[in-house]
């Protein structure tokens, strides 16, 4: 199923400028996967050797994958996805 | 809450629009903290300055612009930068914490102090359109609760790479002031996330749970080293 990715600054020079992408997958991992198909490099920057890297949160939806199933937690037709980054700026 | 002052770290982009609407506060003491001086290209998005303020410094431009707002209260200048080895001599007496710092291990230091005075605090960032307001109770998730530790290279951006837009800190920057007052007013029980996103116009917001094995959480409200070796040296600040 397609699943909407949203992608914030820093990472948007990997999706053409785009906000927003679709993925399909039934997982998060399985979404990752393919957005680093359509979006080669994407991938590495937000998991390592240990699964998620330390400065990215990732929302499906208002929830924290973290508290949910990780990486393997399933998504389902009209979730969305979100990227949080660390940032600084102002 | 403590009648301790609240201590505003940063003062520009962000920092302006907090001292503003805390200007409006009833808070009996703030203390504004911020060693830089205001270049002119800071004009466009840090909306307390003006053309006559560049080369002055950041703080008592700010206090200035407070007081001319009509704040009453305890006013205090800090004009210096928020360094590990000072960041306890300028917080020890805080009731809170709030910055809108340019660099991410300021961020982290900041987390760091108000976990060992075990105070509320409330980090604040913006990034071309995007824009965060990090909200924590004192005995809330933690910074380091979501953001384990200091990215660094392509994976810390700052506004001095990527830009800020102007329009968003004033928003970023109220709703962090915002936060601060409701933290005041003990209406936060948990650590509370806010995303903006000033292009697609959205806010989104999503309470924070505690990370199982957070350090910084372990050992908050003891006496942990506030020393360098824990942060790397803020190497780019914003001047666009």
């Amino acid at each position: 199923m397609s699943i909407t990715v949203r992608i914030p600054t820093p990472l948007r020079t990997l999706t053409g400028g785009n906000d927003e992408v679709a993925a399909e997958g039934a997982t998060v991992a399985e979404l990752i996967e393919d957005l680093e198909r359509r979006h080669p490099g994407l991938r590495d920057r937000l998991l390592d050797e240990k699964g998620v890297r330390r400065f990215i949160n990732l929302f499906l939806g208002e929830e924290d994958i973290r508290f949910l199933d990780g990486l393997r937690t399933e998504v389902k037709s009209g979730d969305a996805l979100s990227i949080v980054p660390a940032i600084a700026g102002g | 809450m403590s009648q301790g002052p609240v201590v505003v770290v940063g003062l520009g982009g962000l920092g302006a629009p907090i001292a503003m609407v805390l200007a409006k506060s009833s808070l009996p003491a703030i203390r504004l903290v911020d060693g830089d001086t205001v270049e002119r290209s800071n004009l466009h998005r840090q909306v307390l300055f003006s053309e006559a303020d560049v080369h002055a410094s950041k703080a008592h431009v700010v206090a200035r612009a407070m007081r001319d707002l009509g704040y009453a209260g305890k006013l205090e200048v800090v004009e210096a930068f928020f360094v590990p080895e000072r960041a306890l001599e300028f917080a020890q007496d805080a009731s809170m914490l709030v910055e809108g710092v340019d660099n991410l291990p300021t961020k982290f230091l900041v987390a760091d102090v108000a976990a060992r005075l075990d105070v509320p605090v409330v980090h604040s960032a913006a990034l071309r359109w995007e824009g965060t307001v990090l909200a924590k109770p004192a005995r809330g998730a933690c910074y380091r609760c979501l953001f384990e530790d200091i990215p660094h290279g392509a994976d810390a951006p700052n506004c001095a790479g990527e830009g800020v837009a102007g329009p968003l800190v004033g928003l970023v920057g109220a709703w962090a002031a915002d936060r601060v007052l409701a933290l005041r007013d003990g209406a936060l029980d948990d650590t509370e996330l806010s995303r903006f996103d000033g292009w697609a116009a959205s806010v989104r917001q999503t309470r924070v749970a505690r990370r199982a094995g957070c350090s910084l959480c372990r050992d908050a409200g003891s006496a942990f080293p506030i020393d360098r070796s824990r942060y790397a040296a803020p190497s780019t600040y914003c001047v666009r």
